[in-house]
């Protein structure tokens, strides 16, 4: 694993803007970064892709452990007025795309080492599927790279047409500042549409309810599949959170309700007790007693790098910022990042259906987090 | 090999559009049939997914009565699923009886799907203001 210097492509900012990556640079810096590249062996990228799909069987059998469990289900932070469409849902495995992005602590050596898994709304989908792979094809056109996503995703639309009503699912977010969730959902809905999928758009405050508790959208059609870049640990918790659940299941939810049991960081602790020494995996507990040396301390529900402290020696060492509690925490061993030059990489590892679709890599500081710039990466050998 | 992004124009529209009306300024909903148009009913007269009556269906229920064609004039309103072609108050001015003079086109994809009411909006998105989107 080596980090390259790179010469960016002239007016690259015009080429990746047509592509859809509005968001390349803000009033901080970069966010593509294209004056660098990480570049991997095979024998390295067969290790990550082999710990992607391991580490999905290992949240398999997690889920089954939590769904029985009202305990666990409390502790991942699922309301208890959702465990029982949680322990449904789960039982039901119904459509999903069933994909996300597991992120990973690697540095060249050794087993990559779970930080946590996005599974509910991952982002970082057109860095990863197009923007890298077309900056790959201009910049080293004979190099290979990771990265199937977007052939993947459309193969599980695909998939799943055939049991959606009327073929058709609507997609929904937030209408984001930036237009990253606005652009990332429209990705999505593309790949439906390539897929054969007929398609329709609704804002998340857009979409109403009707007398019997069932989602509509601003032209008051029954909404009969939903994809959506907006958290369940949200909806749950909103105006209409209650409201949804006598009907939640005439809803095809795109990921289903039952993604809460993996989408915090509390199911890190459940892992590590269900499988200690695993070596993809990294001791994390809820009670930082139980662990030894430095450690991380992150929220049970936040995202993107929030509210997270570094612990070493006793010392708080690294901080990150954000409006996200830190009532209840999750402690996991502090992984040894490289910094290769300009930063520390994550990688991003993602999966559809249970096999490993693409890397992404996000360069930081010691915690990654929103402002981390994305660099491509190709494969040499 | 290329990756094909079919709506990279979409992508730049959808940037000052998304919120603004997806249908037409005082648009009721209802969707005229451009041609004399068959739509699948199921006994009490409610529209159901063409599939039920299309015998080349899996979902095919054959033809014991339980599901049936109707016909609509070119011009009428196409019912959506769950509307009854009896509610009077939908005004379909169609029959359970084809025209054998007339070649009857399958109804416009928008139709299938089922309409309803919504009681309160917004009750989703609050979050989303708060902390900036809902990615991770």
């Amino acid at each position: 694993m080596k980090r390259l210097n790179v010469t960016p492509r002239d007016g690259w900012q015009g080429l990746v803007e047509a592509q859809g990556l509005i968001w390349h640079t803000d009033p901080t810096g970069v966010y593509w970064d294209e004056s660098a590249c990480y570049s991997f062996t095979l024998a390295e990228i067969e290790a990550i892709e082999a710990a992607t799909e391991e580490v999905q069987h290992l949240y398999l059998e997690a889920g089954e452990r939590i769904a029985g469990d009202e305990r666990l289900l409390s502790l991942c932070g699922i309301p208890a007025s959702y465990h029982d469409a949680v322990r449904h849902a789960w039982r039901a495995q119904g459509p999903a795309l069933d994909y996300g992005r597991f992120d990973f602590g690697y540095v060249g050596q050794g087993p990559p080492k779970l930080f946590e898994f996005n599974c509910d709304t991952p982002t970082s989908m057109l860095e990863t599927a197009v923007v890298q792979w077309e900056w790959k094809e201009d910049v080293f056109p004979r190099a290979d790279q990771l990265n199937s996503l977007h052939e993947r995703l459309i193969a599980r639309w695909q998939e799943l047409a055939p049991v959606l009503p009327g073929g058709r699912a609507w997609f929904t977010h937030f209408g984001d500042a930036a237009h990253e969730d606005t652009i990332t959902t429209t990705y999505m809905r593309d790949l439906a549409m390539q897929a054969g999928l007929e398609t329709r758009a609704v804002l998340i405050d857009q979409i109403g309810i009707d007398a019997q508790g069932r989602i509509v959208d601003q032209d008051d059609l029954l909404i009969s599949a939903l994809f959506k870049l907006y958290p369940w640990e949200w909806l749950a918790v909103e105006d209409f959170g209650a409201r949804i659940l006598p009907h939640l299941a005439t809803t095809h939810w795109i990921e289903p309700v039952w993604k809460m049991m993996w989408s915090n960081k509390a199911v890190l602790a459940v892992l590590w007790d269900m499988f200690p020494g695993h070596p993809n995996l990294l001791p994390a507990s809820l009670d930082p007693a139980r662990l030894t040396g430095s450690y991380v301390s992150k929220p049970v529900l936040a995202r993107e790098g929030a509210n997270i402290e570094l612990v070493e020696a006793g010392r708080v060492s690294a901080r990150s910022g954000g409006d996200y509690s830190r009532r209840r925490l999750l402690y996991q061993q502090l992984y040894p990042l490289r910094d290769f030059g300009k930063g520390y990489p994550v990688l991003g590892s993602w999966i559809v259906a249970g096999t490993a679709a693409g890397l992404g890599i996000r360069e930081d500081g010691l915690i990654t987090g929103n402002r981390a710039r994305f660099i491509p990466h190709i494969i040499e050998d | 090999m290329k990756k094909q992004l079919t709506l990279t124009s979409a992508m730049a529209a959808t940037l000052g559009s998304l919120s603004a009306c997806s249908s037409q300024p005082d648009w009721d909903g209802t969707v005229y049939a451009e041609n004399d148009t068959a739509v699948c009913v199921d006994q009490n007269g409610y529209r159901v997914d063409d599939d039920f009556c299309d015998n080349r269906s899996a979902y095919y229920r054959g033809s014991h009565g339980s599901h049936g064609w109707y016909y609509v004039r070119r011009g009428g309103p196409v019912p959506y699923w769950g509307e009854s072609v009896r509610d009077a108050r939908y005004g379909f001015n169609g029959s359970m009886s084809p025209d054998a003079s007339r070649v009857y086109a399958r109804a416009p994809a928008s139709t299938s799907v089922s309409r309803s009411t919504a009681v309160a909006r917004a009750g989703f998105g609050s979050s989303g203001r708060s902390f900036g989107g809902g990615r991770s």
